[in-house]
């Protein structure tokens, strides 16, 4: 006959892996509702899946140590009326060892054969819990398929931060040297608190109201992230030069440097040739 | 366990053959002596008290032994004296002992003795001994004393002090038959004289073995801490209670609780057994206020209220 301490920590290992089993599927589904809400509000997966993980496993780690904590034996007494009062004084009394505990516990062993372990399984909320999440990743793929957003926040972002006073470069022709961004290629700003990113998007007045901008003491950091920074050079117009006022005329510098030069210096300059020539 | 169940139903169908009705008194009592401990039978006079301990004398095969008390009884008409006898022409005292040599011994209106005879009574419940002289005597095992007391009457006679009933286990009230019960007590008595002369079912060495086993019965933790509230709420609930009961009520209620889990075959205390046990072991350690017994309380109506408090 098996040791009803065994039967006892069967017991408890059953009915935690059957609450482990609930609360991993709660946390999936809260991992999947917060994710969706996310994705319709925020554009940034990556960050979405990050921030939908802190609540889903917030959940999982409270829930797991009051599953484990929470007495099983009770659980058993509740579902199998017959053993009240009976099992918990067993298990109250493991380590004792007398006639009547021996008796009780063979008569415990005895009547724990009848409990089956598919009784504490809630089918109607596991399959509750499995279907919320089903539907949730078809959610999922449909909201993500169709870039659904129910408040697109870069642009209620980008009409709020367009307005700061970012004078990356007066006329805003150029934000680098040698590109010039106009028109379809004109920066747009995202930020994030600190922070601005200006990326290329149809915007006529990148700079927006400047009475409204007012950073105060405030550090701006300012990234730039060029989206479309093609240069067209074909359309860019060559600036021809002129040589004649861009360059030296030899001959200016020429008789400049012959009527600088003294008699001696003249004869010394000549003394050379005339020596290089002889060899 | 359904063998010390079964013993047991026969020893209480046994007593129903001399005694009617009183089951639960009958089961009290035997619960006293399961858990090696005294008895306080209160009633009023023709209930039968002193028919029931000796007929559960003669179930259990014990040595009974009855002491009528009143004002005058001494301390050595219970526990016997020293007389001179002579052999062979010598003269030398021996020993005659008295009625508390015995396994049961019956103190009937124990508040008629004086403080006096009545802490000899005590001495013997407590240490399972009585002392004459100089020497001390150990009393034969087991060893119960069930006191009568009368609760109308009480002119002329010594109520145990506080500290005296604390070591009685349980007070049993032993109430009135019903109308049925008493039809049933008339024919058996009131007409032809039967020999009803119980069988006997257990005997000493049996009941010191059951005595072992009750301290062996199991409780639960929550149960154990329900019972201990129960008794320190008496201590605590001074709206009505002026003194709660000690510790030994605490010890008491765990252990008539085990003795009665063991005779209704249970190998562990159930909240039942404590419900049922509070009132005999409570009600004559605590002392109601002037609020209680204005609000025309008893202590069992207090228990009653502690109990519901405790949510048992």
């Amino acid at each position: 006959m098996k040791d009803f301490k065994e039967v006892v920590k069967e017991i408890n290992q059953t009915l935690n892996d059957i609450l482990i089993f609930e609360s991993l599927m709660s946390m999936i589904i809260i991992f999947l509702v917060v994710y969706i809400v996310l994705s319709l509000l925020f554009p940034y997966p990556y960050l979405n899946i990050v921030v939908s993980m802190i609540p889903a496993f917030v959940y999982l780690v409270r829930s797991v140590v009051a599953d484990v904590k929470e007495n099983k034996i009770r659980d058993v007494e509740k579902k199998y009326p017959s053993l009240n009062e009976k099992l918990r004084t067993a298990a109250d009394n493991l380590d004792d060892s007398g006639v009547i505990v021996g008796v009780l516990e063979d008569q415990l062993v005895k009547e724990l054969k009848e409990v089956k372990s598919s009784s504490f399984v809630n089918t109607n909320k596991i399959i509750w819990k499995v279907a919320a999440a089903v539907s949730l990743c078809f959610l999922m793929i449909f909201t993500a398929s169709l870039d659904m957003h129910i408040y697109n926040f870069r642009e209620l972002i980008k009409d709020g931060v367009a307005s700061f006073p970012v004078k990356i470069r007066e006329n805003g022709d150029s934000i680098s040297d040698g590109f010039s961004f106009s028109g379809a290629n004109t920066p747009s700003v995202v930020t994030t608190e600190d922070e601005i990113i200006i990326s290329g998007e149809d915007d006529d007045d990148i700079f927006g109201d400047q009475s409204v901008a007012q950073l105060s003491d405030k550090e701006l950091t300012v990234k730039i992230t060029p989206i479309s920074f093609e240069v067209e050079v074909r359309e860019e117009e060559t600036s021809e030069r002129n040589y004649d006022t861009v360059y030296f005329d030899e001959r200016d510098m020429y008789e400049d440097s012959v009527a600088s030069l003294t008699k001696e210096q003249n004869e010394i300059v000549k003394a050379y040739f005339k020596k290089l020539a002889e060899g | 366990m359904k063998r010390v169940k079964d013993i047991f139903d026969s020893l209480f169908k046994e007593v129903s053959k001399v005694i009617v009705g009183q089951d639960e008194v009958v089961e009290q009592v035997v619960t006293a002596i399961l858990c090696d401990s005294n008895a306080l039978l209160e009633g009023y006079p023709g209930l039968a008290k002193t028919l029931m301990v000796k007929t559960l004398a003669d179930t259990m095969s014990l040595k009974f032994s009855r002491i009528q008390s009143t004002p005058d009884l001494m301390p050595s008409d219970i526990t016997g004296t020293y007389i001179l006898e002579q052999h062979d022409g010598k003269r030398q005292f021996k020993f005659q002992s008295g009625p508390i040599f015995a396994n049961i011994v019956l103190a009937d209106e124990i508040n008629r003795a004086t403080p006096k005879t009545q802490s000899v009574l005590l001495e013997a419940m407590q240490e399972k001994q009585v002392t004459v002289g100089t020497e001390t005597f150990k009393l034969e095992l087991p060893f119960f004393v069930l006191a009568t007391q009368n609760p109308i009457e009480q002119e002329g006679t010594y109520p145990l002090p506080e500290a005296q009933s604390d070591r009685f286990l349980l007070k049993i009230k032993v109430a009135y038959p019903t109308q049925a019960e008493e039809e049933e007590i008339v024919n058996m008595y009131a007409g032809d004289i039967k020999e009803n002369k119980p069988k006997t079912i257990l005997n000493k060495e049996r009941i010191i073995y059951i005595q072992n086993l009750v301290r062996q019965v199991p409780i639960a933790n929550d149960i154990k801490q329900k019972a201990v509230k129960i008794v320190t709420s008496t201590r605590e609930n001074k709206d009505l209670i002026d003194y709660g009961a000690s510790p030994r009520a605490s010890i008491g209620l765990i252990l008539s609780a085990k003795a009665r889990a063991l005779l209704k075959g249970r190998a562990y205390v159930s909240k039942e057994d404590l419900k049922e046990m509070a009132y005999p072991v409570l009600r004559h350690r605590i002392v109601l206020n002037f609020e209680a017994e204005r609000k025309g309380m008893t202590t069992d109506d207090v228990i009653k209220e502690l109990i519901e408090k405790a949510k048992l």
